[in-house]
This record gives C-alpha cells, sequence and structure tokens, in this order.
C-alpha cells in the first residue's frame, strides 16, 4: 500500500511533463495531417507515427542494432578513456599544489575549445577509423569530468580536513577517507554530464567522418540525410535521444547507489 | 515542501482524489496551451517561409517564333500559356513562319535566396549577383553560401532559400525517387569537356610513382585502396561506371566522406588513396605535388552512354510549389544566369578575381582552371538515360521521370537514340 502511494505520487509528478510531450507530438502529427507539412516544405519533418512505424522496422530487418553497438562502443571507450584520466588528473591536480599551479591553468585555456572543432585536424592524425571518434570522445569527456573533479577536491570544507588531521589522520587517510569521498558527488556529477557530451560527440563525429557502408548512428543520420531517406534519419536521430537518455538513467541508479550517504531532499529525487 | 511533509510522504501517506484530480487536471491544460503556443508560432513560421518578402510587378511580352520544317505537319495548333493561365491558340500551315504575340499580365516576383557553394563551377551565380544580372531582371535576389550541396538542398527543403545552385543531378534524382518534388531549371551548361575537365579521379602521388596509373591498374587490389568523395552525390553513379567497366570491383574500395576542401590534406596525410573531386580543389592537390589525376568519371559516363566529349552536373533547383506560383521568376533567374555565363565567356580575368574572393585560393591554383564554356539548351534526354541506368544499378530506388520536373521554358538538347521525348 505504502509502495503503491509512492509510486503513484510519482507517477503523477511527471503527467505534466509527459502531457507536454504528448501535446508537442500530437500537434506535429496534426501539422502533417494538414497539410503544413508537405513533401516540399519542410519534408524533412515525417510525422511521428511514420517514425514510429519505422523504429520497428529498422530494428527488426534494418540492422539497427548493430548501429547501436558500434556507436556505443566507440562512445563507451572514448568515455572510459576521457573519465578515466580526468578523474585522476582532477584529483591529483587538486591535492598537489604544484600540479594545480602548472597544469591546471593550462587545462583551463584548452577547456572552452569544442572536440568538433579539431575534427579536421583529428582526421588529418588519425584517419577516417574509429580511431579518430575515440580520441575526439575522450577529448570531450575528459574536460566534463576533471574540471567538476577538480573543483570538488578544492572545494572540501577545510573544518573536515583539519578535524581528520587533529584526530590523526595520516596523508593516505585524509586523501581516501575525507578528500576523495567529500569530492565524489562532483565527481559523480561530471560523469552524467560526460555521458551526455560522450553521445553528442560520437554521433557528430560519425556524422562528419566517416566510411560508406559502415555501422554507426551518426553515420546512418548522415547517409539518410543526403539520400533523403527522412524517415529512417529522424528515427535514428530518435533512437540517439532514447541511447543518451537510458545511459543516463542507468548511471543515476549507480550514482544513487554510489551516493547512499549523501542526504537528498524529496523535491531532488529523480 | 518542509522536512516533515517530506517524512509524510515517505510514509505513504495516502493521496488525495482531489490532488490527484488537480494534478491531472493543472497537467492537461498546461499540455494545451502549450501545444496552442507552439502551433501559432509554428504556423506563424510557416506563414513567413512561405510568403514572398516583397512583391514586385512587372509586364513582359513575349513573342514566340514557330518555323516549320519542310515535311512537318501541315497543320499544328500551339498553345502558349501566360502565367496566369490565359491561353491563345494559333493554326498554322507549312512551309510559313507565324508569329505568336502575348504580353503576360503583370508577374508577381518574389524574393529569391540562391543558395550556392564555393566551388568555381558555381561562379555564375556569383557573377549573376555581383555583375547585376539577377537586378536588371528585376529580382530581388540574395546569395546565401552553403558548406556543400547536400546543405543547400536542405535550406531548399527548410524554406531558407528559393533556389539552389551547386546540388549536382544526383542530389536531384535522390529526391526525386523519395517523392520530394524538386524541378531543375537550366542556366547555361557548365560544360567540361577532356580540355576542360572538372570531375576528375586523383591518386596519391606516391602510388602514382609506384606505378598505379589507370583504374584498371587497382584491379586486384581494390581491397587496399581508400577513395575519398562527397557522398550522395552524382559521384555514386559516375564513379560506380568507371571503376566497373575497369575490371575493379566497387564494392570492395573502402570509400569515405570526404569534404572536396580536404582533398589536399587528405593526400598529404596518406588518408586516402584516391580522391574524387573536383575544382579547385583537385588543381590545389595537383599543384602541391600530393595528387595525380588519373581519370575523369563523368566524361567517361557521357562518352560511354552517349558518345560525347562533354558532361554537365548541375542546374538550378527551385521546390515545386514555388515554379507553380512563381514561374515568370524562374524564367527571370534562368535569363540572368545565361547572361552571367555569356560575361564569363568574354571576362576571364573577372572570372578568377570572384573565384579568389569566393574560394580563397591562390591565382596560382586559379589561374590554372580553364574557363568552362556555354550551351544554350538543357540535356534532359541524356539525363533520363543516367537516371534510368542509376535505378538499374541500384543507385536510387525508384524509377523517376524527368520530364515532370525539368522547367518547360527551357530548350532541350537533341535526345539520344535510347530515348524518345514525349
Amino acid at each position: 500500500m505504502r509502495a503503491k502511494s509512492i509510486y503513484l505520487h510519482n507517477v503523477i509528478r511527471k503527467l505534466p511533463s509527459a502531457a507536454i510531450l504528448i501535446a508537442f507530438l500530437g500537434f506535429w502529427e496534426w501539422l502533417a495531417h494538414v497539410g503544413f507539412i508537405s513533401q516540399q516544405l519542410w519534408s524533412f519533418l515525417v510525422p511521428p507515427s511514420v517514425i514510429v512505424a519505422r523504429l520497428f522496422t529498422l530494428f527488426i530487418e534494418g540492422g539497427m542494432i548493430f548501429h547501436i553497438s558500434a556507436t556505443l562502443y566507440r562512445g563507451l571507450i572514448g568515455f572510459l578513456i576521457g573519465v578515466s584520466v580526468g578523474v585522476v588528473l582532477g584529483l591529483m591536480s587538486g591535492w598537489f599544489r604544484a600540479l594545480d599551479e602548472i597544469v591546471m591553468p593550462i587545462f583551463e585555456f584548452f577547456r572552452p575549445l569544442p572536440a568538433l572543432a579539431l575534427f579536421p585536424l583529428l582526421l588529418l592524425l588519425f584517419g577516417f577509423g574509429d580511431l579518430t571518434k575515440i580520441v575526439a570522445v575522450a577529448l570531450q569527456c575528459f574536460f566534463a569530468t576533471l574540471i567538476p573533479t577538480f573543483y570538488g577536491v578544492k572545494s572540501v570544507d577545510k573544518l573536515l580536513v583539519d578535524s581528520a588531521r587533529i584526530l590523526g589522520a595520516r596523508r593516505r587517510e585524509l586523501f581516501f577517507d575525507v578528500i576523495l569521498r567529500a569530492a565524489t558527488p562532483h565527481i559523480c556529477n561530471g560523469i552524467r554530464i560526460s555521458i551526455g557530451v560522450a553521445m553528442i560527440v560520437v554521433t557528430a563525429a560519425e556524422m562528419l567522418i566517416y566510411i560508406v557502408g559502415q555501422y554507426g548512428l551518426g553515420s546512418l543520420i548522415s547517409w539518410t540525410e543526403v539520400s533523403r531517406d527522412y524517415p529512417t534519419m529522424l528515427s535514428s536521430i530518435v533512437v540517439v535521444m532514447l541511447l543518451g537518455f537510458f545511459l543516463v538513467w542507468i548511471w543515476l541508479r549507480v550514482e544513487n547507489r554510489i551516493l547512499f550517504w549523501v542526504r537528498e531532499t524529496a523535491a531532488e529525487r529523480v | 515542501m518542509s522536512s516533515d511533509a517530506s517524512k509524510d510522504v515517505a510514509r505513504g501517506v495516502k493521496v488525495s482524489r482531489r490532488k490527484f484530480l488537480g494534478v491531472s487536471t493543472a497537467a492537461a491544460v498546461g499540455g494545451i496551451v502549450a501545444g496552442v503556443i507552439v502551433g501559432a508560432v509554428g504556423g506563424y513560421l510557416a506563414g513567413q517561409s512561405a510568403a514572398p518578402a516583397k512583391t514586385v510587378t512587372a509586364t513582359e511580352t513575349r513573342t514566340v517564333t514557330t518555323t516549320l520544317a519542310p515535311g512537318a505537319p501541315t497543320t499544328i495548333t500551339q498553345t502558349v500559356t501566360s502565367t496566369l493561365t490565359q491561353t491563345r491558340t494559333a493554326t498554322v500551315t507549312q512551309p510559313v513562319t507565324t508569329t505568336v504575340t502575348q504580353t503576360a499580365p503583370e508577374a508577381r516576383l518574389p524574393k529569391i535566396r540562391i543558395g550556392s557553394v564555393a566551388y568555381t563551377g558555381m561562379v555564375p551565380t556569383q557573377i549573376a549577383y555581383k555583375e547585376g544580372f539577377l537586378k536588371a531582371q528585376g529580382l530581388d535576389a540574395e546569395v546565401v553560401m552553403f558548406a556543400s550541396g547536400a546543405a543547400a538542398l536542405e535550406g531548399l527543403l527548410g524554406g531558407a532559400v528559393e533556389c539552389v545552385d551547386g546540388a549536382s543531378y544526383g542530389s536531384w534524382f535522390m529526391s526525386l525517387a523519395k517523392d520530394i518534388p524538386l524541378v531543375a531549371a537550366w542556366t547555361g551548361l557548365v560544360t567540361e569537356t577532356s580540355e576542360r575537365p572538372d570531375q576528375q579521379v586523383l591518386i596519391r602521388r606516391d602510388h602514382y610513382d609506384a606505378g598505379i596509373r589507370r583504374i584498371a591498374d587497382l584491379r586486384g587490389r581494390e581491397s587496399e585502396f581508400t577513395i575519398g568523395y562527397v557522398v550522395g552525390t552524382i559521384r555514386e553513379i559516375t564513379l560506380k561506371f568507371l571503376f566497373e567497366d575497369a575490371g575493379v570491383n566497387w564494392g570492395k574500395v573502402k570509400k569515405v566522406n570526404l569534404r572536396l576542401a580536404e582533398t589536399a590534406a587528405a593526400f598529404a596525410g596518406k588518408k586516402i588513396d584516391l580522391a574524387a573531386t573536383m575544382p579547385p580543389f583537385s588543381k590545389e592537390a595537383e599543384i602541391k605535388g600530393v595528387g595525380v589525376p588519373i581519370a575523369n568519371d563523368h566524361l567517361y559516363l557521357w562518352d560511354k552512354l552517349f558518345k560525347v566529349d562533354f558532361a554537365t552536373s548541375n542546374q538550378l533547383l527551385f521546390r515545386k510549389d514555388f515554379v507553380d506560383s512563381y514561374p515568370e521568376a524562374v524564367r527571370r533567374v534562368m535569363r540572368a544566369y545565361m547572361q552571367a555565363f555569356r560575361w564569363m565567356i568574354k571576362n576571364p580575368d573577372g572570372v578568377r578575381r570572384i573565384w579568389k574572393e569566393t574560394t580563397g585560393l591562390s591565382d596560382e591554383i586559379l589561374s590554372k582552371i580553364p574557363i568552362p564554356p556555354v550551351e544554350e539548351a538543357y540535356p534532359l534526354y541524356q539525363l533520363q538515360v543516367v537516371a534510368d541506368l542509376s535505378y538499374e544499378h541500384g543507385i536510387i530506388g525508384k524509377k523517376i521521370s524527368l520530364e515532370s520536373y525539368a522547367f518547360p521554358d527551357m530548350p532541350r538538347m537533341r535526345p539520344p537514340p535510347q530515348i524518345q521525348p514525349p
């Protein structure tokens, strides 16, 4: 009974956003049926019903699973590399002052540069294969994780650090039991942002740099755009959106487990 | 919400019916309001992109002269149609020359935004605009530059431009095969000949030095080579025929999407072995010594099909609804382009100046690109043959008829033997 009420309460909280989404999709469908979206003007705005039908076809007959796998493979490897290096370097830079003073200004200088702007250079360095895309994802995820991690370490309450020292904590214990724990919410935040960034960059990289016939959601979007197969193009875009949403949803479940000791208000609970 | 209230929720306090109905109603109302607002904005934007920004009226008098050749039927009824579907018929008998004069009512001329790309073959757009030929036709015109012909086509379909110069007939075929009605209008042919090749296949210098001098030299080694080209253009058609006729398995050659401006850099970085490109980028790669031209895929196809030493790839593309609404505007754009082409022939230095402004390339490269010749007639029937072949070879998914999508007021080239005009 209690669980049912909590579930019902959560459903009610999501009703407004669901209603807006349904209204938007219904309006889009209506535009197509009354002729606002014609075969000529805005022909690429295929109605939602056609997109859904095409999605089914793509999953059953069109090899969509292979495209998803290829994109996930490139995105995941780049994400893991970028996040690992970003977290480690962020922790080290926050912990060692010398590293902070030497390295962080350089990274802050390069941080605003989007990986997409480097595509032509990455293409010439690494070619048309998967490596270029993985490097692009890793670069962007690196910055997306480095900065929150660094500032997470820097923002640890000095009172906690002093208290631990007074209680006899050694340097190693201070780092792992105080600094790292206190910075973990920031690190998790950076990782959550990196998931979205990884999806954006890997899809864009596949769109710009692809081998004809190669699997990948971005490649599929690009090819169907030039061949005017707009239902497949929009279906692929929907899959990218759903994939990103699903990955973030999984991470939030993981994050809740990692951060079980962080008190949250009911308004912040997902 | 206070922490006590949070705890109450956490303990599973029963949700009241009033609260449920209240929130549901608020959600429904919010959704409807949002839908109305989005609909109003969307309708406004749709109206803005469809409606002409400015209307200019003009009067046109057009004279049509028909000369009947010996042996022609003795009686011919010719129908002249004005922009407002007024018709007048004339019955003539041979051998006479008859003149039908018609004064069209005032024509509405909308603002015309022409999408173009920075390739040397698209310089007539710049000439027509900068030298005032479009303005002289009474058109309020603007040129919008895109990164590629494909992007320009997207702009056409999205209403950002009314016309595109720079999308090849391959893109046109693909659009028609997907039931997107785009109408082609003629401008004056940017002809390529064997003396003035436009679309070429280049091979990397080290491969050329190692003895690969022809496409046929790739036989048996297809999977070792990577070719870069702009995917989804006429190159899909021309390269397939070029390679397969040379005995090279086109399916085994690795193909990558390459922006033309990256040709030289991709060669220099050894990221590709072959490139299907065009001036000025082909010339740039040649001058820098990184690429060597070994074939002209487009000329090859036209020679194979029609036994001619020329080929064409370009036309202006309009949305069909625009052509139906403003045929006079399309005629005037065509006239302006034809004037631009004739200006090109007379002013090669002016052409190179505009090339330099548009592409940013050096005089050394641009001076080596010959000025294209002009042709008055549109090769509609020849393109129909290519379209039929494209369908037979699976490049497009549907058989298409180009006659319905070619602007009526265009002289056509003589049809090849394979096809009879309607």
